[in-house]
């Protein structure tokens, strides 16, 4: 019988779902903490068939998916989808690129820069970003050139050399949410708005989450997006803006452990559902 | 059942099941979320929940 790893640091809700769900559907799942775990090509018969990478971690994910798909044991997200999904400017590019709708960008290196940024981006407020980040950390709303250049003075004082490539959107006024779709495969599971009086809606920072109908335009962006990306498991954010649907960010060690308990979606069972699919 | 004392209010914590390495759980008493850094048998040790790490996320 095919035996499915799942790999983490943090057992969270959503893993403890996953677990679950693999208990109930007699799937044989494998536990590995990244605490316990060494990556070395030496090690053969590997006792699983398939890896379900739920590493919190972003940058200690991203090697663990590299070593399983280079010694030929598949990853669910692959590494196409990690890489491309946990930097946010290869993410405004993919978008770009697919002519799926999406937020100005733009990126520099030289806060001498700003007057030019700002033209281009048509004016304050802009977003600052870090390129890699979750949970809207470390998101500056700048609302005028001196918190533009104070934000950029704090920012080269940060260690990781990544701190100092400054990547910026437009700011986009919203209607105090934004949705997160969740995609397993090729199915598009269900949407919630995230609701957050604050300009960052993430549920991270104390968002509440209600049912968004999916209509044509969010079916049509995700589709297109599983079409350009591939399968995996994701987490796509959309803004409401006054020109339409704009996608935001794709997420791929995506949360779904408030969705599951709002909506009452066993997303944990359609992931390991999703696994099994992938394994036959 | 299973059960360890909260490292923050001493609260005796009960487990159901044997919890896994690096299990995040909620303490019921001071609500503080804590990680299980240990299972040894029916020893249990928790400790407090790692602060968050700048790559850590979706």
């Amino acid at each position: 019988m095919s035996k499915i790893a799942l790999v983490y640091n943090v057992l969270r809700e959503d893993e403890k779902f996953i677990i679950e769900a693999s208990k109930k559907n007699n799937v044989d799942l494998v536990l590995l903490n990244t605490d316990k775990l060494i990556l070395n090509t030496k090690q053969k018969n590997f006792n699983f068939d398939l890896v379900l990478n739920r590493c919190i971690s972003n940058f200690a994910g991203e090697q663990i998916t590299y070593f399983f798909e280079n010694i030929n044991i598949p990853v669910i997200n692959n590494s196409k989808i990690n890489t491309l999904c946990s930097n946010k400017f290869l993410t405004s590019l993919f978008l770009y690129k697919n002519n799926i709708p999406t937020i100005p960008f733009i990126v520099f290196f030289n806060e001498n820069l700003i007057d030019v940024v700002n033209q281009i981006l048509e004016g304050y407020p802009l977003v600052l970003k870090p390129i890699y980040g979750s949970w809207g950390r470390l998101l500056s709303k700048i609302n005028d050139k001196d918190s533009f250049e104070t934000v950029l003075e704090h920012k080269k004082y940060l260690s990781a050399p990544y701190h100092h490539i400054f990547y910026v959107t437009k700011y986009i006024e919203k209607p105090g949410r934004d949705i997160r779709v969740t995609i397993v495969g090729s199915e598009i599971i269900c949407a919630v708005y995230r609701k957050n009086s604050h300009w960052i809606s993430n549920t991270a920072r104390g968002g509440i989450i209600e049912k968004c109908e999916i209509n044509n335009d969010i079916l049509n962006i995700c589709k297109k997006i599983i079409n350009c990306l591939g399968e995996g498991i994701i987490g796509v954010d959309i803004f409401e803006s006054k020109d339409g649907y704009l996608v935001n960010e794709i997420n791929h060690t995506v949360e779904f452990k408030n969705i599951q308990k709002t909506l009452n979606i066993d997303i944990g069972e359609k992931i390991i559902k999703y696994c099994l699919e992938k394994l036959k | 059942m299973n059960k360890a004392e909260c490292p923050i209010c001493g609260n005796k914590v009960e487990f159901q099941n044997t919890p896994e390495e690096n299990e995040i759980i909620n303490c019921a008493e001071c609500n503080n979320t804590l990680i299980v850094k240990k299972v040894d048998g029916n020893q249990i040790a928790l400790e407090e929940a790692p602060q968050i790490e700048e790559d850590w996320g979706e």
